[in-house]
């Protein structure tokens, strides 16, 4: 054991602690003046980031880029303008108003389906519909609103290699519908997506998105390892419930390792469809799993 | 070992350049690493070593343990309560984390090794804080990191995040 130096000092330094202790207050007033007088000569020296251990760097990198709630992979500045064909300035306001549009879009979606249940017209149009214009994004509240810090990633290789897995590994993306910021991001980082959420509408027209966004962007997130389908409110009218079993035929384009995770009220068929698609990603051999999208189970 | 009046019984710390530090056992057990080693080792009434702290820093960390000493455990739900930002700091906690870079660093370091993890996620925070809304360019400035990217990959980079911007 290292002990104090001298014992004469040692005692008069142990009485002025108890001395301190009792007067409560003294010792951060003792404190916060040698914390003044060194500021006073060292404040401008810059913080010795990398001298962190690595495991301290990665809790700042949490801090900085996970959140406990899902991030939106959007980039509003990548839409085109509805009639001009230039991008929009990135702002927190464009990000808001997309927000606000995908609101109202649903609400119109909502408004849509009512009318088309009550007056009880068919719905199997499957080709017909076009998809939406615009991104599908989900309610606001859904979503991450704690900013991030990907500037982070800039600084250098070293801060970039440890700092990217956490922004794609440790968050929950939500890929909205009708948007191609997914399919935009390098192959490289795709793979490194771990947790994605996506919403399902029973609109034809979104309903079709719904399976370009699984066929055309996660089914190249190899590394996945949740899918979770956030299921409507509110449904189209479709006794039989097949319809709608067969948007989520989709999700065998899904890499084999990933979970399907259904949130919200589903019926029984697409639930029929998710179990054998999690089944047969069990059992099946690489052949018949190959062929999966393709074939009827 | 004892269990009486834990409240105001004292113990002695000492700092890695030999200062004697007698402090509330109540306070010094918001570092785990201690209350570990006092559950261990029992009353002994000997100093306990802590080689990794000197005693400018020792005092910082005390101020803090005295000020959070009745602070109620940390919960698992404290991370995920999602009316919090990520970097939100209480004010006595900001006030507190106003010191020189090298003090900053030595209380994380400390924090880490005390094993006080409330105070290490201050450190952490502040740390966060700092590079809130700066640049990569200006974030190099503050840890006073060499860029070694080509002009191409920071712009690559640049535009492979930018969905993560505000």
């Amino acid at each position: 054991m290292s002990i104090a130096p001298s014992q004469a000092p040692r005692a008069q330094r142990m009485l002025d602690t108890v001395h301190n202790n009792e007067a409560g207050k003294e010792i951060s007033t003792a404190s916060t003046a040698s914390t003044a007088s060194t500021a006073s000569t060292d404040r401008s020296r810059s913080f010795p980031f990398m001298d962190l251990p690595t495991e301290l760097r990665f809790i700042i990198y949490r801090i900085c880029l996970a959140r406990p709630k899902p991030i939106l992979l959007y980039t509003p500045s990548a839409q085109p303008a509805p009639d001009a064909g230039q991008t929009r300035t990135i702002t927190q306001q464009a990000r808001q108003r997309v927000l606000q549009q995908s609101q109202q879009q649903s609400q119109r979606a909502q408004l849509a389906q009512q009318q088309q249940i009550l007056q009880l017209q068919p719905v199997l149009v499957l080709d017909a519909p076009e998809r939406p214009t615009g991104p599908m994004l989900p309610p606001p509240e859904s979503v991450n609103d704690d900013p991030l810090v990907p500037a982070l990633l800039g600084v250098s290789r070293t801060i970039y290699a440890e700092a990217k897995p956490i922004l794609y590994n440790d968050n929950s993306l939500h890929i909205p519908l009708s948007d191609d910021t997914l399919r935009k991001l390098p192959q490289r980082t795709r793979s490194q997506l771990r947790r994605a959420r996506i919403s399902y509408h029973s609109d034809r027209a979104t309903a079709r998105a719904f399976g370009d966004a699984v066929r055309l962007g996660l089914r190249y997130c190899w590394g996945l390892q949740s899918a979770t389908v956030v299921m409507p409110t509110s449904w189209m009218a479709d006794p039989s419930g097949r319809m709608f079993a067969a948007d989520f035929r989709c999700l065998c384009w899904l890499p084999r390792a990933c979970r399907v995770v259904l949130e919200g009220e589903a019926n029984a068929q697409v639930k029929a469809v998710v179990e054998a698609r999690a089944r047969l990603a069990e059992t099946a051999d690489e052949e018949t799993w190959a062929r999966l999208p393709f074939a009827r189970f | 070992m004892a269990a009486s009046t834990p409240a105001t019984q004292m113990i002695t710390l000492t700092t890695n350049d030999g200062v004697d530090m007698t402090i509330e056992r109540q306070v010094a057990e918001r570092s785990i690493l201690i209350k570990n080693l006092l559950e261990d080792v029992g009353e002994t009434g000997e100093a306990i070593p802590i080689p990794n702290v000197s005693e400018p820093v020792m005092r910082k960390v005390i101020e803090w343990c005295e000020q959070h000493k009745k602070d109620p455990p940390a919960s698992n739900d404290d991370d995920s309560d999602s009316r919090k930002k990520s970097t939100d700091i209480d004010e006595w906690d900001q006030k507190f984390m106003q010191v020189d870079q090298e003090m900053l660093f030595e209380i994380i370091l400390a924090a880490n090794y005390l094993d006080i993890k409330a105070l290490l996620d201050v450190g952490c925070k502040t740390v966060a804080n700092m590079i809130k809304g700066k640049s990569p360019e200006e974030i190099r400035k503050t840890f006073n990191i060499q860029n070694d990217f080509t002009p191409e990959e920071e712009d690559q980079i640049r535009r492979e995040n930018e969905w993560a911007e505000e």
